[in-house]
């Protein structure tokens, strides 16, 4: 056996403790269910990739047209890799084995091998999603599914020795400058994409390339064209192995480059670990920074509140902006997060809206008005939902507070209600300023915007206090290296059905309500067409209100409720 | 002031001109002292002084930087695993695997420092260290005061010849600090060199023979507690804590002139 015997034995321990764990928490009917429910979610995600890849679209099989594009998916795949294992430093290693390894009697290089052991085994599921895509577009599945899957393993030990060799390299010529590297290769992937992208959508289509290039999709042929160029031949030469072996179409094609690429990886593999890289300063850094990344995340959750505080907001004095009383206390709070985490905020702000607002520009009927009436409305329903669940300031980065919100002298409806609200006014803000730029560059306008604009306050309260509602309810979040991930997979589905229930009720509701008060004001009132339009619009939006007090309520119980004692590990 | 071991005396930890830079901060400067086999030895110094990163050095979970350590007479540098295997380390907030059971980690260490047979052993700790109940809890089931106990046996499983504890006491109840300080006593008395590093000056004057004071990485007194009542304070009454306070405020006086 290489490498150290106790490492072994440690690797078998570890995973006999997982297995005995999961099985501990499926003893209750409950968690039974719940691990049922992981399973299906995660089989059904699996099923629905191998079906997608064979009856999702017209597909190329022949390796001559499937090479070019493999070729371009190695070379993204590894840049993508690469670019992430420069946030990790050295070698990673658990708090609860740095110390201990460190200090133990065992060599590094073993340390190495038993660390490029377990990356090996998280990634097996990342093979497994790449191997099911790229298997229905080779000539024979199997061996695209397994050139695919021994890929990714190379892709993750390449990434481990780029973390150790650039991390060495960094602290010996580079201490002062530590920004440089990361800002190079983020010139580097954009100098790349800017070079696609150019190449894709602009000169390879011609002298007709249309500056409205977001709205146009380059065709497969194009794309091939590009990577079959001879620059992009030579980067991705290394990996041709797996790229033949992927393309074969007889076993005694495959055989030869499979057992190259095998070789080529088990090389990769010893010579990363056999590096003669002092890298245990470095480790200790990139793990001390990574267990405050995975604290901060299970005590607030993802999104921007889980960003860092910027040091030039440290100083800046926030407003009393929702009164001085308990309540404006309780929302100032919050508001004095956001603003010290603007840069987080903003960068998932704007990530957002700039997203949707392309993804609007997407949608045309013919008609302007109505295309406009359209585009608002997408802005206003997805940006209300990727904003609210991209930003968190409210209970989901409260969880280990509760014991002493609880204790906050207010009535548990107004801290419900002060504690979103500066999220509400966020958002609301933000997609008041997306839509009113949208109909400023249309040149007409849909009286029907005005309603869209008046609810969107409204919608907005509804959806956060919902949110919220029942994450008090049922706190459930999902943090890296997480325990019991299978049931908490599984409480997540019953919890989108929940919500799915809650918002399909609400919107049958209003509907009816909407489309009774026309019916009564046209019918039996007289109204014209144009006022019952109004009445029912009115009628619908006091009915959300009606909605976001009875929320402001639930949210109150909910908190009485919180069970603080409750383990949520 | 001064070191009276000498080179031949049984020394099982030798540090020489020990030191360590973050950037432009010098966390520890040019440290050298010997500790014999069965001696507890204590290492005190004001929060920042540099305790944690010496060791850290010399536990060889951090590289060093400047100077050489020799545990039971290997380099910790050039002969690293010889060093280390004669060596244990109990960190300050020991990290238990979540998955593990207490037992496990006894195996796990046992295969670590090829211990061999070290079942009997391991029931012996565990029952010092009233773990005996607690053999099949998992890691991330245990208290902070378990935690620190299961860190004990691993660490006295291989009885190692050079010990180092950093705030050993964290987290224990009376009955866990009893059993711990006698532990450590017996451990010392069957040959094991301790260096005890701990805020807790009580605990300090009653177990070390020598101490180390370390203020702004680097040591301002060496040698036994008569000698620092002798020579700094110039009382043969005054208690740890008053030579500590003399000795660091004087530092730290100093350090503010300086700059």
């Amino acid at each position: 056996m290489i490498g150290e015997p106790s490492l072994h034995l440690l690797s078998r321990l570890k995973w006999r403790g997982m297995a005995r764990k999961q099985l501990r928490r499926m003893r209750t009917p409950r968690g039974l269910m719940l691990a049922g429910l992981g399973v299906l979610l995660v089989a059904f995600w699996m099923f629905s990739l191998v079906a997608w890849s064979f009856f999702g679209d017209d597909v190329p099989i022949s390796a001559e047209e499937v090479r070019p594009l493999l070729r371009g998916g190695t070379l993204g795949f590894t840049l993508l890799t690469l670019v992430g294992a420069f946030h990790h430093r050295g070698l990673y290693l658990p708090a609860e084995e740095i110390e201990r390894l460190f200090s133990a009697p065992v060599s590094r290089s073993d340390i190495t091998r038993y660390r490029l052991r377990a990356i090996l085994a998280r990634t097996t599921f990342g093979a497994l999603v790449l191997g099911f895509l790229v298997m229905s577009h080779t000539p024979v599945p199997l061996y695209g599914f397994l050139a695919a899957a021994s890929f990714v393993a190379l892709v993750a030990v390449l990434g481990q020795a780029f973390s150790v060799v650039a991390g060495a390299l960094e602290s010996r010529f580079l201490r002062r400058t530590m920004f440089l590297p990361n800002l190079l290769l983020t010139l580097a992937v954009l100098a790349i994409g800017a070079i696609v992208f150019w190449n894709v959508l602009v000169v390879a289509r011609g002298p007709d390339a249309s500056p409205a290039f977001f709205e146009r999709v380059p065709s497969f042929e194009t794309i091939r064209g590009f990577l079959d160029q001879p620059w992009v031949r030579a980067c991705a030469l290394p990996f041709e192995p797996w790229t033949r072996a992927a393309t074969a179409e007889s076993l005694s094609t495959f055989l030869p480059w499979f057992a190259a690429a095998c070789g080529l990886a088990a090389a990769v593999y010893e010579a990363t670990a056999r590096l003669p890289i002092d890298y245990r300063e470095l480790s200790l850094e990139t793990s001390a920074s990574v267990a405050a990344k995975l604290r901060r995340l299970q005590r607030v959750g993802g999104g921007a509140s889980a960003s860092r505080v910027s040091a030039r907001t440290r100083g800046w004095r926030t407003p009393f902006l929702f009164g001085r009383g308990s309540g404006g206390a309780v929302a100032w709070r919050k508001t004095i997060e956001m603003i010290r985490k603007a840069r987080g905020t903003l960068w998932i702000s704007t990530l957002v809206l700039v997203l949707i607002f392309l993804l609007s520009g997407s949608l045309g009927s013919g008609d302007p008005r109505q295309d406009l009436l359209n585009q608002t409305l997408l802005i206003s329903l997805l940006g209300t939902v990727y904003l609210c669940s991209g930003l968190r300031f409210d209970f989901r980065d409260d969880l280990d507070r509760m014991v002493v919100i609880k204790s906050w002298p207010l009535s548990p409806r107004r801290i419900f209600a002060a504690t979103i609200l500066p999220e509400v006014f966020l958002v609301t803000g933000l997609l008041l300023t997306a839509t009113t730029v949208r109909i400023l560059l249309a040149d007409v306008f849909h009286p029907a915007i005005w309603v869209v604009l008046a609810s969107l306050p409204v919608v907005v309260f509804a959806w956060l206090a919902l949110d919220n509602a029942v994450f008090l309810y049922a706190p459930v979040r999902f943090v890296p290296g997480q325990e019991g991930a299978l049931q908490n997979a599984g409480r997540m589905i019953l919890l989108v059905f929940l919500r799915m229930l809650i918002v399909a009720g609400l919107s049958i509701g209003i509907g009816l309500l909407a489309g009774g008060t026309y019916y009564a004001a046209s019918v039996w009132w007289g109204w014209s067409d144009v006022r019952a339009m109004w009445g029912a619009a009115a009628a619908g939006w006091l009915a959300l209100v009606a909605f976001d007090v009875l929320l402001v309520f639930a949210g109150g119980q909910l908190v009485t409720r919180f069970d603080v004692t409750r383990d949520r590990g | 002031m001064s070191d009276e071991v000498t080179a031949d005396d049984r020394v099982v930890l030798e540090v020489q001109g020990l030191g360590k830079d973050y950037g432009e901060t010098r966390a520890v400067r040019d440290l050298g002292f010997r500790v014999r086999a069965g001696e507890i030895y204590g290492l005190v110094g004001p929060n920042g002084a540099g305790k944690t990163t010496t060791l850290r050095m010399l536990s060889g979970v951090m590289p060093i930087q400047q100077g050489a350590v020799r545990i039971a007479g290997h380099d910790l540098e050039r002969e690293e695993r010889r060093a280390k295997r004669a060596m244990a380390w109990v960190p300050e907030d020991p990290a238990p695997f979540d998955s593990l059971t207490v037992w496990e980690h006894l195996e796990f260490t046992a295969s670590l420092y090829k211990v061999r047979p070290w079942s009997e052993r391991a029931e012996e700790l565990l029952e010092h260290f009233s773990l005996s109940e607690k053999r099949e809890a998992l890691g991330g089931e245990l208290s902070r005061g378990m935690r620190q106990k299961l860190a004990f046996c691993c660490a006295w499983l291989s009885r190692p010849r050079v010990l180092l504890l950093d705030e050993p006491l964290s987290g224990l109840d009376p009955r866990g600090i009893r059993d711990a300080k006698q532990a450590i006593r017996d451990l010392a008395a069957d040959g094991t060199a301790v260096l005890l590093s701990s805020h807790l000056l009580d605990l300090i004057e009653e177990l070390c023979g020598r101490i180390l004071i370390l203020a702004r990485g680097k040591s301002v007194f060496q040698g036994t507690l008569d000698e620092a009542r002798r020579n700094l304070v110039g009382s043969e009454q005054s208690s740890l804590e008053e030579i500590f306070l003399t000795i660091t405020d004087a530092t730290e006086r100093g350090g503010r002139a300086s700059r």
